[in-house]
């Protein structure tokens, strides 16, 4: 017996997998050759390690980690936008601009869905209690005992307090893997005040339902998972959130790009921006580099005075909101806001 | 002679066991949470210590045997009551984390900073019974960062073998069944696994002392 096929059968002879024949070839070959000899009696060490090896504690938090995620499981209902939702009379007008909003919606709607849905195939839970966690607004959390592992919240948040209209908007970005973007929204009053809000997808079919709808009081937020699942860089998600505060109605705008681009501050790419007004030019913009824009939700139709783009996204972020009177603000890594 | 010893335990014992893990799994399938939350009671060790093996850190084993608790919550209505459980668990702990390490390509490596406890029963302790002195635990804890690096530095399915072999005491039609291979190459891997990690140890002579 050749060394290579003596080595070649030394599970088997550890295991006790071998006919008499070969393991009387296989004991004979080891008698002869003190290097496979040694050779066994390390691999058959190695083996015994390999047993002894200890059990990792479970962290003592994970059991309720995984236990939140199902409940947010439980708790989210999917809702798809049908075909049938899409006003089709509307898509196919004369008109190039409606043309141009609608057969990018129709795109998104048909080639992908839109699905509000909470559990994704999100690796970074960041559902570590008592970690700067966000996402745990009127959820009863308790701080597990016993020492911390080093865990890092990966996911990248903003906060914004729209202007003058008692609503403080939260974004977080949960995950940027994949081919889509998947994004939490928290709305929260910062008065005592409390708010009535709804929340659509405005690059849904106009007219549909919202995708959350209540009433905010103090201390008690609403949360909205958004996952953008079509991959494409033309079209942002766009959600709509309406709210009356003392009497008066607000409007804002949170463009959701599908593919998150945390370093998009360093990227520098060409936009068109031919013939778009400012809600399409902000749309373009999102998606193109990634990144997240709120903005009001009065932006206007007017077409803007700008072609193509090209430059870094605050730069060309900066050329869209000058010609429309605004301006932009950074509110955390690739989230803008813009304002007047 | 290394043979495997199964768990010494008399059949109708085994029996009562596999007939309360089937009443458990279906009533996870009819919804129940509290169900549920005891399912990952019970396999949350063996979940997170494969995740930890095969992934060779903390941190990505918590997202991956997150997700795999979250997979088995959002599929266990497909798990048919008459194949086994745990063989269908671990596949999908082992498509998560191939799943993850498609999408990223960082490695992250152990340091024996992380947080990382070892379960005290460990066979490492031999003879002292009063418990593991802090220098024994610190022995135990870089002798198990040596095996772990040993183990980071195999290709991946070596990996999950060994892991699934030596740690989770899965036989080898179980494994095979688990990823998906055929016997004999489950076999001829764990095999070439286990001489690359003598050569990795060789150079370790506190190891084998």
């Amino acid at each position: 017996m050749k060394c290579e096929k003596a080595q070649d059968l030394f599970s088997s002879y550890l295991e006790n997998d071998m006919d008499s024949a070969q393991r009387s070839a296989f004991e004979q070959h080891l008698a002869e050759c003190p290097s496979c000899e040694a050779r066994y009696d390390r691999f058959h060490a190695t083996v015994m390690l390999l047993e002894e090896t200890p059990e990792v504690k479970t962290p003592p938090a994970f059991h309720s980690a995984v236990m939140m995620r199902v409940e947010q499981a439980r708790h989210a209902t999917p809702q798809r936008v049908r075909w049938w939702d899409i006003d089709w009379q509307r898509m196919f007008t004369v008109q190039v601009r409606a043309k141009a909003v609608a057969a990018g919606v129709a795109v998104m709607l048909i080639l992908g869905t839109v699905v509000m849905l909470s559990p994704v195939s999100n690796i970074t839970a960041g559902l570590f209690p008592g970690r700067g966690d966000a996402t745990n607004i009127g959820e009863n959390v308790e701080a597990p005992p016993g020492p911390l592992p080093p865990y890092t919240y990966r996911g990248v948040e903003a906060d914004y307090a729209l202007p003058g209209s008692g609503m403080n908007l939260s974004v977080t970005v949960q995950s940027t893997q994949g081919q889509g973007g998947v994004y939490d929204l928290k709305l929260e009053p910062n008065g005592n005040s409390s708010i009535d809000y709804a929340v659509y997808l405005r690059s849904g079919a106009p007219g549909s339902s919202p995708i959350s709808e209540g009433t905010l009081g103090a201390g008690h937020g609403a949360r909205i998972p958004v996952i953008v699942s079509e991959p494409t860089r033309t079209r942002a998600v766009v959600t709509e959130i309406e709210w009356t505060y003392e009497g008066r109605r607000h409007t804002s705008y949170v463009f959701l790009p599908s593919k998150f681009d945390q370093d998009a501050a360093t990227r520098e790419l060409s936009v068109s921006l031919r013939g778009a007004d400012l809600y399409e030019a902000v749309g373009k913009v999102s998606a193109a580099y990634g990144i997240v824009i709120v903005s009001p939700g009065d932006l206007g139709d007017k077409q803007l005075d700008v072609t193509n783009q090209s430059g870094a996204a605050q730069l060309v972020l900066s050329r869209v909101t000058n010609e429309a009177g605004m301006h932009w603000q950074k509110l955390g890594s690739s989230i803008y806001a813009i304002q007047r | 002679m290394f043979s495997k010893t199964p768990k010494t335990k008399s059949s109708e014992k085994r029996e009562a066991e596999r007939a309360d893990e089937r009443a458990l799994i279906q009533r996870c399938k009819d919804g129940d949470v509290g169900a549920f939350d005891e399912l990952v009671s019970r396999y949350e060790k063996r979940v997170f210590n494969y995740a930890y093996r095969v992934t060779g850190n903390y941190h990505d084993a918590w997202d991956v045997a997150q997700e795999a608790f979250l997979r088995v919550f959002n599929s266990i209505h497909t798990f048919r009551g008459d194949a086994v459980f745990t063989t269908w668990i671990f596949r999908i702990i082992t498509n998560v984390y191939l799943d993850e390490r498609k999408k990223s390509k960082s490695h992250r490596q152990t340091s024996l900073d992380d947080y990382i406890e070892l379960e005290e029963n460990s066979v490492s302790r031999q003879i002292e019974d009063d418990g593991p002195t802090p220098d024994r635990i610190v022995e135990d804890r870089e002798r198990d960062r040596i095996v772990q690096n040993a183990i980071d530095s195999l290709p991946e399915y070596q990996r999950m073998i060994v892991t699934l072999y030596h740690m989770q005491h899965k036989s080898y039609e179980e494994i095979a069944e688990i990823l998906q291979l055929p016997i004999g190459t489950v076999k001829s891997r764990l095999n070439r696994a286990r001489q690359a990690l003598q050569e990795k140890l060789e150079s370790e002579p506190e190891l084998f002392g």
